[in-house]
């Protein structure tokens, strides 16, 4: 499921294009036939599809930050001065300038991410995970690091996933009429038709896996598709990926287990690092090794040892919070 | 002086006749023995890396410090990131406190905002952090920077292209 692209050159002309379609989608206000024609363009060539891929990459990359754009700004400035302080060095410049503040903070941190920060009712830390029965009945599992609103109201049932990984189970609801459930991610929002399924908050893009019944993703600027049980998708904001076979392993961890089968190292060690507080790095050696097995996520120590029995190689505890696996 | 072979500077020579002065000046600079230790062990490992850039004709003392000021520089650029972005958070209540594993990743995605934006124009710069990090509309952007909406969406294709063509390597697909 890793997402590597091997990216040749791609023409300038393509990513001059790309940056068009960049500018014209953040303006917020495209129109159907423009949106046809960026259909057109990205269906045209695999390197226009590649480029759009390096689009979104740098777009969603950027967004992280943007939980809390005040201490990033401050950050960037402060980085800035440094960077100013040292031209006037080097250019032996006046001894004394006070160096302006070109960035001003623009605005309040906003609204919204003040109220993820604030208002999140459920949440979990590194290595915990919960279970908790909503009001209406439905049943949610939090996995390690998940931070999740529920906002209920008259009209709809809605949860908003901020990061982390959930594993939704329905229940018919209370109020009558019904309201809908839907499970919002920062890509997209997903609407349950009567059903059991898990969605993943990843950095770029969300994962949704169906387990019963079925789900319809609307992404906040493509068309709406639905997921059937036993298949699983991720998608970003402007498209849907083609839908896969569900792997069941991936909601293993509902159980407390990371199953792993066939997985290769170093997608094994970011997926148990989720788990456990520091760094847990792998020699670049032996990334491709395969892993197989049922490793235990709430004791990642453990897990370890396992890994160290199973495989030939070595756990090295440089620092109880700084691990690095190396050849055996 | 020992003569280089031109072209192919002998990198064991190169090490072992210049890496203890270098990492003495570092320590001079910085203050630090660990950080002038790790910085000098990095500028040996550019050389390695593009091996391309060295001058025979240059005296391998001056294009060692050269390489290695870039390093002192990057190294305050991050540790100001660093230091401005968690004491932020320090502020927080506790209850919304990022985990630190996150917290490495929000730092490390603006050092490279911070790398790549460095070489754009402040306008084109300014832009495209106010509406991707700020959430500000093109009219609000052009109202804070005395711009047309126009402009402000070229300033967006220019910035991204920017982006596009140093090579944004922001943490993308997994998490």
């Amino acid at each position: 499921m890793a997402m590597h692209r091997h990216e040749q050159d791609i023409p300038y002309a393509t990513l001059e294009q790309a940056a068009e379609w960049f500018a014209v989608f953040r303006s917020g206000r495209v129109e159907d036939d423009e949106r046809r024609r960026w259909q057109d363009w990205l269906a045209a060539d695999a390197g226009h599809r590649q480029a759009w891929a390096r689009v979104e990459a740098i777009s969603d990359g950027v967004a992280i930050a943007r939980e809390s754009p005040q201490a990033a700004s401050a950050a960037l400035h402060a980085a800035s001065l440094v960077r100013q302080r040292r031209k006037l060095l080097k250019a032996m410049a006046l001894a004394a300038v006070t160096v302006g503040a070109g960035w001003q903070v623009a605005r309040q941190e906003s609204v919204q991410t003040l109220v993820a920060g604030l208002g999140a009712a459920h949440r979990t830390g590194t290595g915990e995970s919960r279970q908790v029965v909503l009001a209406d009945g439905t049943r949610l599992w939090l996995d390690t690091d998940t931070v999740l609103d529920e906002q209920y109201d008259d009209s709809q049932r809605l949860l908003v996933l901020h990061r982390g990984v959930i594993l939704v189970q329905t229940h018919a609801d209370t109020a009558h009429p019904a309201r809908p459930f839907i499970v919002h991610s920062r890509q997209g929002a997903m609407r349950a038709l009567g059903t059991r399924f898990a969605v993943r908050q990843y950095h770029g893009n969300t994962e949704l896996g169906v387990s019963q019944g079925r789900v319809e993703i609307t992404p906040f600027d493509a068309p709406a598709r639905v997921i059937a049980a036993g298949e699983q998708t991720r998608f970003t904001r402007h498209a849907i990926a083609a839908a896969d076979a569900l792997e069941p392993a991936r909601q293993a961890w509902t159980q407390g287990m990371l199953i792993a089968e066939d997985m290769p190292l170093a997608q094994f060690l970011a997926e148990l690092s989720r788990y456990r507080p520091g760094h847990l790095g792998c020699d670049p050696a032996i990334a491709g090794l395969r892993v197989v097995g049922a490793f235990p996520l709430r004791d990642t120590g453990q897990a370890l040892a396992m890994l160290e029995a199973a495989l030939p190689v070595r756990v090295k505890f440089t620092l109880p919070w700084w691990v690095t696996v190396a050849p055996g | 002086m020992t003569a280089y072979p031109p072209g192919q500077p002998q990198l064991h020579t190169l090490y072992a006749e210049h890496h203890d002065w270098l990492q003495a000046w570092l320590r001079n600079r910085l203050g630090c023995l660990f950080t002038a230790q790790d910085l000098a062990q990095d500028t040996f490992l550019r050389l390695v890396v593009r091996p391309r850039e060295f001058d025979a004709g240059q005296h391998p003392r001056a294009y060692l410090t050269t390489i290695a000021k870039g390093l002192v520089v990057d190294h305050w650029r991050r540790a100001e990131i660093e230091r401005v972005w968690v004491a932020a958070m320090l502020e927080r209540p506790d209850a919304t406190q990022p985990s630190a594993e996150h917290q490495a990743i929000v730092v490390e995605t603006l050092i490279e905002v911070d790398r790549i934006l460095a070489s754009l124009a402040d306008k084109p710069r300014q832009a495209f952090l106010l509406a991707q990090l700020h959430e500000l509309t093109y009219a609000e952007i052009g109202a804070q920077l005395g711009v047309s909406e126009r402009m402000v969406k070229k300033y967006m294709a220019q910035a991204m292209l920017h982006c596009l063509s140093a090579g944004a390597a922001f943490r993308a697909a997994l998490a």
